[in-house]
């Protein structure tokens, strides 16, 4: 197993694992979100999270998070919401990453 | 939001000449930059490409230094190979194999005619009696991996009677019988003189190596580099004859699973959102590491925490 393997998969595990952790954490929310930028937040993380999922990179957690968002949102909780919204946004954003990485970074992996 | 089916993998579509779709990655987030600043390298793309004889080879040699206490036979029983205790579970379990239900069930669903009169016997070498250790191979006409749910599926399909669900229920009771028709005999995977086999065949190589899910795993990373460590209770089963007792009772489940059952668990369970259980690309996997298990003996049904 070359030190490759582990680096690659090391460092993307090191993202990760913050965004792992940021997703246990309450999303931070700025007291200035309206019904239109939830919106607009929401569209922008469903487009993501459907790419993620055409190309066959979609994590579970993504879309939990989308519908945590629709349900702040429906309680009028809209800081909240946007802030879930981006949330499931940066997730499908971290899984196409890691996908993309994937591609070429699993050769490094194959016992020889 | 409806799921597509992949029925190629890029390496597959370059074959049959189809071009791959670009993917647009949005921008990166710190945390990804942070990521990228910090990788020393990717793989290397000069890293020369093996044969299946070559992987296979070294994939065996791997396991059989890893574990020289362990006689390469008895890498088919996982987890029980690498876990005293556990084995001993085993053994006292197996005085009563939980699978002796539908080990019963399935050879009674086996012989049972279809409605045109024709039995699975008709669709199979040998009658479906002792050929698990070939399964799956390349379909040469189909142009994909055929594994004995899928075999089993087709033979229904040519007999005017619907498929069974892919994952558990009827399937997993007839393809445990076929299993203990062939206990013992040796895995013969065959990769033919296709290049869409040998696409097939790297399509699995590179799913199993590949990671995935906000967990980041790879087949291997629990099944290669944890073999025989523990994750939370459970001991991690050796990769090297993984699927040679399939189908399996597992206890999680409580019932019976084929092996497509437990790879979209697998890829549940390291949260990565699972492909369909009749995917192709399970197949593929299932293509790769079967091969990779070569020489093994089927163990199937098996028994599984």
């Amino acid at each position: 197993m070359s030190a490759g393997a582990w680096l690659s998969g090391s460092a993307l595990a090191v993202a990760l694992t913050f965004a792992a952790a940021g997703a246990l954490a309450a999303p931070a929310a700025t007291g200035h979100a309206s019904k239109a930028t939830y919106e607009d937040a929401y569209r922008h993380a469903k487009t993501l999270a459907q790419q993620a999922l055409r190309d066959d990179a979609a994590w579970t957690v993504t879309a939990p998070t989308l519908k945590q968002a629709e349900k702040a949102a429906a309680e009028g909780d809209y800081d909240h919401a946007e802030a879930l919204a981006d949330r499931a946004a940066a997730l499908a954003e971290l899984s196409m990453q890691q996908a993309k990485e994937q591609e070429t970074a699993w050769k490094a992996a194959v016992l020889r | 939001m409806t799921r597509r089916i992949r029925m190629t993998h890029p390496l597959q579509r370059a074959v049959l000449r189809k071009a791959a779709p670009a993917l647009a990655c949005a921008a990166l987030l710190p945390a990804i930059a942070l990521a990228a600043a910090m990788a020393t390298s990717h793989a290397d793309d000069s890293l020369a490409s093996s044969t299946p004889a070559e992987d296979l080879a070294a994939f065996q040699h791997y396991f059989k230094s890893t574990f020289p206490e362990v006689s390469p036979d008895d890498f088919v029983n996982g987890p029980y190979s690498m876990n005293k205790g556990m084995r001993e579970q085993w053994e006292a379990i197996m005085q009563f194999p939980p699978y002796d239900f539908a080990l019963a069930e399935g050879k009674k669903l086996f012989a049972t005619p279809f409605a045109n009169g024709k039995t699975y016997g008709d669709c199979f070498p040998n009658r479906g009696i002792g050929i698990r250790q070939n399964y799956p191979y390349f379909d040469t006409k189909r142009g994909e991996v055929v594994d004995l749910v899928l075999a089993v599926n087709l033979c229904r399909e040519a007999n005017g009677e619907k498929p069974l669900n892919v994952s558990k229920g009827a399937m997993a009771s007839i393809t445990a019988y076929m299993a203990d028709t062939s206990r013992g005999k040796r895995f013969d995977i065959r990769i033919p003189d296709d290049p869409r086999a040998l696409a097939a065949y790297e399509a699995g190589k590179e799913y199993f190596y590949s990671r995935r899910g906000q967990l980041n795993f790879s087949c291997s990373s629990c099944h290669v580099q944890s073999a025989g460590k523990r994750l939370r209770g459970d001991i991690l089963a050796p990769a090297m004859g993984i699927l040679a007792s399939f189908p399996i009772y597992r206890s999680k489940w409580g019932s019976m699973g084929t092996i497509e059952r437990r790879l979209v668990s697998c890829d549940s369970q390291v949260r990565a959102e699972p492909l369909p259980a009749n995917d192709p690309m399970y197949r593929n996997v299932e293509y790769f590491l079967s091969y990779m298990g070569n020489g093994l003996p089927v163990a199937g049904p098996g028994a599984r925490p």
